[in-house]
């Protein structure tokens, strides 16, 4: 549980020394919806006025889910802040120590809306295809802005490959890692190694790219949050994160119209149809979130050796036998595909 | 000792305790998706306790057997006749969780092997795959329903 009453003082005493005047910290709110981060809501009142904020700050150690670095997410984000060109909500100040605030942290705005995956789940199919499309839009407008905006701390790979390479290897390294052999894990690797997609231009790629980490504002425009895992990389990399994720927590947005996600996506970045498409993108559903899922592994893990003690870890054990089924459809799926289109070709030869 | 009433039973009357009198009193959001994960967490725990020797047992033995004929057809499958010696060199002394589930994951080690030496053609590539489905049958039967919690 989050003792809201040290997190109020130690927020109180942040804010006046950022602001160089007294601030009243108040309304604290822990928001749900993601397993790594505490996130708590709060208005911030000064002499000028009041506005409202989030905080997201690493749980103690013992109670982590998973691993990662608020340094780089608030270099990534003060950078994204200064262009202006990515939807998100403004970082205003950021404790990467953790020396102020008790843990490593950043404040963002508030973004006073509803998350994006609540509100497909309350819509008419009008109005998920109209969403979908504004997603496509939203994001394509991420991966466009993202490369120029993108700080240069960011290791960019040398080529697609080598980023690619990155994967597969990434993969294997996570099935290396855990105290157990997963024939799964090592089936897969070697899948994608055989069947890579054409290459796509690197670019910015949030990383964690789903439904739950996108925002209504009060506009109706979409701002992406959680930018813990954003890197230098394929964007349909997202594209395929955000298919993998809505099948846990469904509706899948792409899967209203898969072309059509990709057409309009394409229309906004300028990638060809031939580069962006369901199967390429499936592709990447198969290949995408081996950090994510490497870190969500490191946890689970980590129960296994006495490490950690997370209810969170110990139910996420399910989530392995559920992303296998998925890789196996997913699989068997495109080389089905495969497959009919071969077979096509042979009888109009 | 005590089997009846068996440890899945017990589990089931846990979870009627929790759903019945403890969930609908918890007003917590955080407490709230926690009873729902413990929830979930017992349901797969009852049905491990039921089946998870004997599967891992049949699997691993399984697993043998296929890569007993890998070796003998595929000679470049030098990962699989390593693993699958290490796996020779470990026999079932017991049916203590320890010792089984260290077995199964020498077998788990072995198949993995064999997706990465067996050519995608070879005709020994069908019974991999159907290797590959049992275990899954066996991770969706223990997994059950699983929509992740706590996410809106």
């Amino acid at each position: 549980m989050v003792d809201l009453e040290s997190v109020r003082d130690r927020l109180g005493a942040f804010l006046q020394d950022q602001h160089g005047a007294p601030v009243e910290v108040a309304d604290l709110e822990v928001l749900t919806g993601g397993y790594s981060l505490v996130t708590v809501a709060f208005t911030a009142t000064t002499a000028e006025g009041s506005a409202r904020y989030v905080l997201r700050t690493d749980p103690p150690s013992d109670a982590a889910l998973t691993q990662s670095d608020r340094a780089q997410e608030a270099e990534v984000l003060a950078a994204l802040t200064d262009a202006g060109t990515v939807p998100m909500p403004r970082l205003r100040w950021s404790d990467p120590t953790g020396d102020a605030l008790g843990s490593p942290s950043l404040i963002l705005d508030f973004v006073d809306g509803p998350q994006l995956l609540a509100r497909l789940r309350e819509v008419d199919d009008a109005e998920l295809a109209s969403l979908a499309l504004q997603l496509a839009e939203t994001i394509g407008t991420v991966h466009v802005a993202g490369n120029a905006a993108a700080p240069p701390s960011l290791a960019r790979p040398t080529t697609w490959d080598d980023y690619v390479d990155g994967y597969i290897a990434g993969w294997r390294a996570v099935e290396r890692d855990y105290p157990e052999s997963d024939p799964f894990i090592r089936w897969v690797a070697d899948w994608l190694d055989g069947h890579r997609p054409p290459p796509a231009p690197l670019t910015l790629v949030h990383g964690e790219f789903q439904t739950g980490n996108v925002m209504l504002d009060s506009s109706g425009a979409m701002q992406v949050i959680d930018w813990e895992y954003a890197h230098i990389g394929d964007p349909r990399a997202d594209l395929g994160w955000m298919q993998n994720v809505a099948a846990f927590t469904p509706p899948d947005p792409m899967a209203v119209d898969p072309v059509g996600f990709c057409r309009r996506y394409c229309e906004v970045t300028g990638l060809d149809e031939d580069i962006v498409n369901p199967s390429t993108v499936a592709w990447f559903t198969v290949a995408a979130g081996y950090k994510s899922m490497g870190a969500l592994l490191q946890g689970i893990a980590a129960v296994a050796t006495g490490d950690n003690h997370l209810i969170t870890s110990a139910y996420l054990v399910s989530a392995m036998p559920f992303i296998h089924g998925l890789w196996r459809e997913t699989v068997h799926a495109l080389e089905a595909d495969a497959a009919a289109a071969r077979s096509t070709v042979e009888a109009a030869s | 000792m005590m089997t009846q009433p068996s440890t899945a039973r017990i589990l089931d009357v846990v979870r009627q305790e929790l759903a019945e009198n403890v969930m609908p009193v918890t007003t917590d959001v955080q407490a709230q998706a926690s009873l729902q994960m413990i929830d979930h967490i017992l349901a797969t725990v009852a049905v491990r306790v039921e089946h998870e020797i004997a599967w891992m047992v049949e699997e691993g033995d399984a697993i043998g057997a296929l890569g007993d004929q890998i070796v003998t057809a595929e000679p470049q499958a030098t990962g699989v006749a390593t693993a699958l010696a290490a796996l020779r060199a470990a026999p079932l002394t017991s049916l203590h969780y320890d010792d089984v589930a260290a077995r199964y994951s020498l077998a788990g080690e072995v198949l993995s092997c064999a997706f990465e030496d067996v050519p995608t053609d070879a005709p020994l590539r069908a019974a991999l795959e159907a290797q590959l489905d049992q275990r899954m049958q066996h991770e969706v039967e223990i997994m059950g329903e699983f929509e992740l919690v706590a996410r809106t």
